[in-house]
């Protein structure tokens, strides 16, 4: 109708699209959308995504199936080409594109997506690992043995068979179903607005519940998940708890964790590695080992160092893991962040009579007992009916064999069939004749006026006899048929007058079918042993951690240092880099070492004022004489930083073993070379991301020195290397937030820098050691409270012979420290060997250097039973 | 699709708000309502495509 050329002038009136008196019907759009949405979501639902709950098929799936019967890929024929089947269903019963038909053939095959495959399949038909099957032109298939099964008595009136789509062919709605197809191969379909997920089970399991469920229809499902343990995977795997199953037995909807099978093998030189040998059903395995080498790169499991898929026809990954890794650490995360552990959602959406329904499984067997029911009535029926018309053909040829000189000499005298016929019609015979002829009279009907008469078929059936069926062998055949007949009757109405009988035969077909077919279960159902958290597989013990010059990281059993006496040389703490050449390049020596237990967290201070926080067993774990890991590896430290404070933080859990380190009280005291001061609460660092936050605000050319675990109330010092000090309260410095500067702490005299921050603790005495090896404590006493802020009082006498102060600590009596000097020698020395002395002296020699040797730092050592007793003391 | 015999639909918007409402819910981001939809409805389908 457009008319855009401009030229409408020229043209006459419009011609209009619709015709004069056109019928033209207004529909409001809301409405049409409305049913058109109701035709194609109830036309998905009911005939396309969801199975029957009598044969567990979907159409398509049926359709499939019913086409290679009818086409006698039989599972004792030989193989036919995929196309051909593909075809045939396409062209008779299933007018879809072959592109959905072919995948449906091909999943009912994959030994990997069915628990019992209906397919017997020849050919590429895929992989568990996700590559495609080969083109419908390559393959060939037939029905596997339970495939047949699904359809055996079809052919007895078992089953109601509709037209196909074009009425050219009839096809059945359902098959007979000799055995529960829907709970041993389940099944998943998302229709319009509903979607199912059914796992498969055991057939043998599903048959013994079947049969105590028509034993005893009250069932309860505890009893029912006596038979039935869970599902039954094809890919085996573990299933963890049974709480989900029971959920969905009940009511049809449930959630299960699916975890592969996965196992450790020793290798040689102690060195372990991780197999996967299943893994979870509707997993691919190609996805997930890509998924697990994708963690390793980006280091979330650090601890893989390689990873092989060496699976043919069975499923085999191998992880290879570093020398120190604990294999079940790395187990634990591979559930946590790969498919390898998966939640199976069940939701066990049926069609039943024709309308979709979320069923338990009692329902589900129910529908099933219903089903099968119906089929050994309706098969037993047309047994009896082709039972009876049988033995009415045997009774006219028992009347025939006794009158036959009679017989033969009416049909020589007809003229014609027709006419033989007519005339052995008009036969009759008493009651008495018959039972005397050896015919038993089943049913008063079939005698007309007390006599009995020819039937059509029975008239019919005496002119075919044959003449060699007159022989005395064959009439005793005849009789010997008849008789069977008549007991074969006897039954088949028996059975339809039994119901027990009919339950009783469900029963003894299915156990027949259990016989043949079962096989044991795949699945391993497993209790749930619930969240592991890393820290239950790993022990609580002290370690020592030390931290390099050059940034070298590691933790060492704390039991690898032995305690020496006062002024001794010490044991080689860590082989330190020594510059090669002597060039002036300064060799690495240890600048932090510090106690912790393996459940602690690290706070990390940088001098740019960011921390970060690992747990202690994040830390490499090396011997005494190792150097350690880079701390790049374990922190995203920027270029520029390095780590100026260590703070551990004891890991504590409340009753529900949760995790509330970050709510225990306590402060983040923080103390900057130029003498700036700040307090943050702890609770403001529970939320440390992994690239690390700010913790103090740093001006240009000032660097963090030390921050220090505080309760509130503590008292502290700041010692600076001109051996001056500043003793204030804490309560001085309010709290304040993590991006904050802070306050000043101590008014430094020009070239002097803080070195050290102490908290007062009452009954200890403050260490102060000096660069050249001489050291002294004090008691606390010795240094009044001051105000923050202002310049101090001496602590040390600096001279030539103690060289500047290096460091300072709160000491007790009972502590040992270490002395750690600038190439990188260690003595660990009792507290109480060294002798208390006033402020303003020089002390004693704390350690024998080396020439040109000098002391780098001091720190606190823990020992071992004294950390079991204060748990909650705080160290550094 | 003889003029004379024919008979054709037209398919008007006669009230915005409950096209958009039924839009929303047939064709939308929630399940639950569609869902709810279908089970209400289910018995007034026309013709079904088995």
């Amino acid at each position: 109708m457009a008319n855009s050329n401009g030229q409408s002038g020229t043209q006459p009136a419009k011609t209009s699209l619709f015709a004069a008196g056109e019928r033209i019907q207004s529909v409001n759009v809301a409405e049409e959308i409305k049913n058109c949405f109701l035709d194609y979501s109830m036309s998905v639902i009911i005939s396309r995504a969801l199975p029957d709950v009598r044969d567990g098929l979907k159409p398509s799936q049926r359709r499939i199936l019913y086409a290679m019967r009818e086409l006698g890929v039989l599972p004792n024929r030989k193989h036919l080409k995929s196309a051909r089947i593909v075809g045939e269903t396409i062209g008779k019963y299933h007018p879809h594109g072959d592109q959905a038909v072919y995948p449906t053939l091909v999943h009912m095959a994959q030994p990997w997506s069915m628990r019992e495959v209906l397919v017997d399949c020849q050919g590429n038909f895929g992989s568990v690992e996700g590559d495609p099957p080969a083109a419908m032109r390559y393959t060939e298939a037939r029905l596997a043995p339970l495939g047949a099964l699904l359809m055996e008595d079809m052919d007895k009136d078992t089953v109601d068979f509709v037209p196909n789509y074009d009425e050219t062919h009839m096809e059945p709605t359902v098959f007979p179903a000799a055995f529960p197809n829907l709970l041993v191969n389940g099944g998943t379909g998302i229709a319009v607005g509903m979607a199912t997920n059914i796992p498969p089970h055991n057939l043998g399991e599903v048959i013994d519940a079947i049969c105590a469920q028509i034993d005893n229809p009250d069932i309860t499902v505890n009893q029912l998940m006596k038979y039935i343990k869970g599902p039954d995977f094809p890919t085996g795997c573990m299933i963890c708890g049974t709480e989900g199953i029971k959920k969905y037995f009940t009511d049809g909807r449930g959630t299960l964790k699916v975890r592969g099978r996965v196992g450790v093998e020793q290798l040689k030189g102690g060195k372990e590695q991780i197999v996967i040998t299943e893994i979870p059903f509707g997993v691919n395995r190609a996805q997930l080992v890509e998924r697990i080498a994708e963690l390793v790169n980006d280091k979330t499991i650090p601890d893989i160092t390689a990873i092989r898929d060496e699976s043919d026809e069975n499923t085999r990954v191998v992880i290879e893991l570093k020398r120190d890794a604990v294999p079940k650490v790395v187990i634990n995360n591979l559930y946590k962040h790969t498919a390898l552990e998966t939640t199976f959602a069940v939701n066990m959406l049926v069609i039943d009579r024709g309308r979709p329904k979320t069923l338990g499984i009692k329902e589900l067997i129910n529908a099933y007992i219903e089903h099968r029911r119906e089929v050994v009535i309706r098969r037993t029926r047309f047994e009896l009916r082709k039972a009876e018309e049988r033995a009415e053909i045997l009774e006219g040829y028992l009347i025939a064999l006794a009158n036959l000189e009679e017989f033969i000499r009416i049909i020589r005298q007809s003229a014609n069939r027709e006419e033989a016929k007519v005339k052995l019609m008009a036969f009759e015979f008493t009651r008495a004749q018959v039972v005397k002829m050896g015919i038993q009279i089943r049913k008063e009907e079939r005698l007309t006026h007390g006599r009995y008469c020819f039937s059509e078929a029975q008239a019919n059936a005496i002119l075919d006899l044959r003449l060699y069926q007159l022989t005395s062998l064959e009439v005793g055949k005849v009789k010997t048929e008849y008789k069977e007949l008549l007991a074969k009757i006897e039954d088949l109405t028996d059975i339809l007058a039994k119901e027990s009988r009919v339950l009783n035969i469900i029963k003894t077909e299915l156990l027949a079918v259990k016989e043949k077919y079962a096989n044991p279960r795949r699945t391993e159902i497993v209790p749930d042993e619930g969240e592991i958290a890393i820290e239950d597989l790993i022990a609580n013990e002290p370690v020592i951690i030390t931290i390099t010059h050059n940034g070298l990281i590691k933790r060492t059993n704390i039991s690898a240092y032995r305690a020496q006496r006062r002024g001794g040389k010490g044991v080689i703490g860590m082989a330190t880099r020594e510059s090669p050449d002597g060039s002036g390049e300064p060799a690495d020596f240890i600048e932090h070492l510090f106690t912790a237990s393996t459940h602690d967290y690290l706070m990390f201070f940088t001098n740019t004022g960011r921390v970060y926080v690992e747990r202690v067993y994040e830390v490499p774990d090396m011997g005494r004489a190792a150097k350690g890991r880079s701390i790049a590896n374990l922190l995203e430290l920027k270029p520029e930083e390095k780590i100026a404070a260590l703070i551990r933080v004891t890991a504590k859990t409340n009753a529900q073993k949760e995790d509330v380190t970050w709510e225990q009280p306590g402060f983040v005291f923080c103390a900057t070379e130029k003498g700036m001061v700040k307090k943050t609460a702890l609770a403001e660092f529970a939320n440390v991301r992994k690239g690390g936050i700010i913790a103090i605000k740093i001006e240009p050319g000032d660097t963090l020195i030390d921050a220090k675990l505080t309760s509130g109330h503590d008292e502290v010092v700041l010692i600076t290397r001109n051996g001056m000090s500043i003793r204030f309260s804490e309560e001085d410095v309010r709290p304040m937030g993590r991006p904050a500067a802070g306050v000043r702490g101590i008014n430094l005299s020009k070239g002097d820098a803080v070195v050290g921050l102490a908290v007062v603790v009452p009954d200890a005495t403050l260490l102060v050691a000096g660069e050249n090896g001489l050291g002294k404590r004090t008691p606390f006493d010795e240094y009044r409270r001051q105000a923050r802020g202002g310049k101090g009082i001496i602590t040390m006498k600096t001279t030539e012979k103690t060289g500047r102060v290096v460091g300072a600590l709160s000491v007790r009596e009972t502590d040992e420290i270490m002395l750690i000097t600038a190439a990188g020698q260690m003595v660990r020395t009792f507290v109480k060997d060294i002798r208390q002395a006033g402020r303003n002296t020089q002390g004693v020699k704390l350690i024998e250097l080396e020439p040109g040797d000098k002391l780098q730092a001091i720190a606190p050592v823990i020992s071992e039973d004294k950390e079991e007793t204060e748990t909650t003391e705080q160290s550094a | 699709m003889n003029p004379a015999t024919r008979k054709l639909l037209r398919v008007d918007l006669v009230d915005a708000v409950e096209a958009e409402e039924m839009f929303t819910k047939l064709m939308g981001e929630e399940v639950e309502p569609r869902r709810q939809f279908i089970e209400d409805n289910a018995l007034n389908v026309r013709n079904l495509d088995i």
